[in-house]
């Protein structure tokens, strides 16, 4: 078969497969991602997919200001005047529509920080004479002053910056305590600009200084400048060493891939920083994703700054989250820099659990209910006084140590009655008996979270072991890749490996939380089929990775990829068995789940 | 010399001049004196005068002011000065002719009954690196005369408020004046 038809098959096998109403949404939105990689399960179970795009901060600052243009076309008041309004109204366009048709426009902008005029002024940036003093830094003129368009308030262009640079909001009030003036972006654009001439100029102006240095002999003074320099710099570079090799201990979690996103954010942020404006768009853009926490949540992996922008659902079924959430749906999302979160609850990937059995799960593993179970199952309390007595040996004639009541260690009755008869005759009394089965379900329930717990436990012990030792492979492996110059893609298969293996771990460790909560039937037997296939999947992977040494990793992709492969099938099925026993509630939860 | 040492000696010539000259609008405001403290520029001492028409009227407070390091842009820390009971006993025993009484309690809605730190919006988020120390001090007197129950830092002094019974919260204010007054001391 020829590569065309190949393709023409599955396209028509696209277009059967896909509603035209999906074909639409796609075209208009690109790269809309799904918590679920297939419409239904193999066994036609919905997955009413919750549709999200992985976006970063810049592209929410382009749609903003999008939006800004919009209501603009509306309002006509310019751009900057908009800008402003929005930020007022927390970008609720309706009131401010409202507000601006009802209310008197000069006092609507009075309220909301705006000159009469509207225009913004250009050439803000002034050279004040000699009479000038700035009123913040009380440096006299001649000196670079900026104010706003529209008021009198002017002050030297370093403490304007450092004005701006200091506040945490879009919102920016004249420095003048009396004046009710916001700057505009249109204005912050001019303050910017020069603020990033002066840095290139002082910047320009160190080199030169430099090269002029370089030009004659140093004086002794510049020698030392350049000596104390050179060794802050290396001791920097040993701190940062020291640094990393605590991290390879602790979060070495995808070591290369995560040095690469946090190199990345760091150059972003300083080039962020540096302009004063894009400094003041990104504030913006936090401001507007957390006061619409219901579309957009920030990665909480630690340091990334990748937002996810929710996009409803692909089935009319589904309306919200919660509701998803409600019918057991565990929406997984995916942001740009790899990281893997519940939508939901913004804990870390745990499907198959549920968010509720997540909660559950986390606060039954903190809190103590455990110590009382165990209290339960391995003593008795005092029928007297209830004070718990654990038996450590003699015979049944008991005597609290608080109380002094003295009774018989098997029915829990009065020892006066076991006088004459030290056969327990009151065997089948009815307090003893609920007495003891209260003790029989304790005990049960006991045995069967530490034996979970035992699971969860090996398996994120394992999950930190293999992170760590798959940490240090990789950097032999990247050694060898470059040793033996094949291109990255050819050592890709590592990274994609270690990945999967990862996640099924992660998987397997929840699948175990959530054991713990299901009644025994036969499904959940099957569902510890599927987990036990799972966790063979996975035991050999990362037996490979074991016995593989570094030098034959290229040698041995195929096995690597057929492992993974395997894995990879066997983990989505996993995943879809879970949720199908979840949604259709063929399984029962414990009671107090729910 | 940093800008923030420029501006504060440029303030602090600024209320001298001002506080030297009797017929100066700075008398006007409450503030009796304002000065920097003998080891630099960044602790001041202040004392001000309670508003007219107000049960504070004519009573004097002292005022503690922190500076930041990068004042103006960070607003100074202010607090009044207070002392328990014990001090206060010991001041008053000491007489010094000459010297100010000032009051070592501050009995406010707005102000922290143990520690004198103040609670004001513009010594917090709404700080603008155009007021000064002056006109911060001018807005705690203001402060004095127009309480806000509604975010107290003393609750008990708020509850007078909120229930209306002004009479309370001055014979309350007034009680503590002639209590808590003693010759003004240079310990801080």
């Amino acid at each position: 078969m020829s590569a065309s038809e190949f393709e023409y098959e599955s396209e028509e096998e696209y277009a059967s497969s896909v509603s035209f109403d999906e074909l639409e949404a796609l075209s208009l939105t690109d790269s809309v991602h799904y918590t679920h990689k297939n419409r239904q399960t193999a066994n036609g179970l919905s997955t009413h997919r919750m549709r999200y795009k992985p976006v970063e901060a810049d592209e929410i600052e382009a749609q903003l200001k999008a939006h800004i243009g919009d209501v603009d076309s509306i309002l006509q008041i310019g751009e900057d005047d908009c800008a402003v309004l929005m930020l007022k109204y927390e970008w609720n366009e309706q009131k401010l529509l409202e507000d601006f048709t009802t209310k008197e426009p000069g006092n609507l902008r009075r309220e909301c920080g705006l000159a009469t005029d509207t225009a913004v002024v250009s050439g803000l940036v002034e050279t004040a004479g000699p009479e000038f003093m700035c009123a913040i830094c009380c440096t006299e003129g001649p000196i670079e002053t900026f104010g706003l368009s529209w008021c009198d308030h002017r002050y030297c262009v370093d403490c304007y910056v450092r004005y701006v640079r200091g506040s945490q909001t879009g919102l920016v009030k004249c420095p003048d305590t009396a004046c009710h003036l916001y700057v505009r972006p249109g204005e912050l654009a001019q303050l910017s600009a020069i603020d990033e001439q002066r840095a290139l100029q002082k910047e320009e102006q160190e080199s030169r200084a430099q090269r002029q240095n370089l030009g004659g002999p140093l004086t002794s003074e510049q020698i030392m400048a350049k000596y104390q320099k050179l060794a802050s710099e290396s001791s920097d570079e040993e701190a940062a060493e020291s640094g990393d090799g605590e991290e390879s201990a602790d979060d070495a979690l995808f070591n290369f891939h995560e040095r690469h996103i946090r190199q990345q954010r760091l150059e972003k942020q300083e080039r962020r920083n540096k302009v004063l404006l894009s400094r003041y768009w990104y504030a913006v853009v936090l401001q507007y994703t957390k006061k619409h926490a219901r579309m957009f949540r920030n990665c909480p992996a630690v340091d990334c700054e990748c937002f996810i922008e929710y996009r409803g659902f692909d089935s009319d079924v589904m309306s919200s989250v919660e509701e998803y959430v409600a019918h057991k749906y565990i929406p997984i999302v995916q942001c740009a820099n790899g990281h893997r979160f519940c939508f939901a609850c913004m804990s870390e990937d745990h499907a198959p659990a549920t968010c509720a059995v997540v909660r559950k799960w986390i606060q039954t593993c903190e809190d103590e209910t455990e110590t009382s179970h165990w209290i339960t199952a391995n003593t008795k309390d005092c029928p007297k006084c209830s004070s718990p007595i654990e038996k450590n040996g003699g015979c049944n004639h008991m005597t609290c140590g608080e109380c002094h009541y003295q009774f018989c260690w098997i029915c829990l009755g009065d020892w006066s009655r076991h006088k004459n008869n030290f056969v327990c005759t009151s065997f089948d009394d009815e307090e003893a008996k609920k007495e003891r089965e209260k003790q029989e379900t304790s005990r049960v329930s006991l045995k069967k979270y530490l034996f979970y717990f035992d699971l969860f436990e090996i398996h994120r012990v394992s999950l930190k072991k293999d992170t760590e030792f798959l940490a240090k492979l990789e950097y032999k492996v990247q050694e060898i890749q470059q040793r033996a110059k094949v291109s990255w893609i050819e050592a890709h298969f590592y990274r994609e490996s270690i990945d999967t293996l990862l996640r099924c771990r992660i998987t397997l460790m929840w699948s175990y939380a959530l054991m713990f909560y299901l009644e025994s039937s036969k499904e959940k037997g099957m569902l510890e089929k599927t987990q036990s296939n799972l966790s063979n999947h996975v035991e050999a992977l990362s037996k490979l990775f074991e016995i593989t040494p570094t030098e034959n990793v290229m040698k041995k992709k195929e096995m690597f990829l057929t492992k993974a492969n395997a894995l990879k099938t066997s983990h989505e099925k996993c995943i879809e068995i879970f949720m199908e026993s979840l949604v259709l509630n063929r399984i029962k939860f414990v009671s107090d789940i729910e | 010399m940093s800008s923030t040492e420029k501006r504060l000696l440029k303030e602090y010539r600024a209320v001298k001049k001002e506080l030297t000259e009797k017929r100066s609008p700075i008398h006007d405001t409450g503030i009796v004196d304002l000065h920097p403290l003998e080891d630099g520029l960044f602790r001041w001492s202040a004392v001000i005068r309670g508003p007219d028409q107000s049960p504070f009227e004519d009573a004097l407070w002292k005022l503690e002011i922190d500076i930041p390091t990068n004042y103006p842009l960070d607003p100074p820390k202010i607090k009044f000065v207070v002392f328990g009971e014990e001090k206060i006993r010991q001041l008053q025993r000491k007489t010094s002719s000459g010297a100010r009484k000032v009051c070592y309690k501050m009995p406010h809605p707005n102000v922290n009954f143990k520690t004198g730190e103040i609670c004001l919006d513009i010594l917090q988020q709404k700080w603008s690196p155009a007021w000064t120390l002056q006109s911060a001090l001018v807005a705690i007197v203001v402060l004095l005369a127009n309480p806000e129950p509604l975010s107290p830092l003393n609750i008990d002094m708020a509850n007078l408020l909120k229930c209306d019974d002004t009479t309370a919260y001055k014979d309350l204010v007034h009680y503590y004046i002639a209590k808590y007054s003693a010759y003004e001391s240079n310990d801080v």
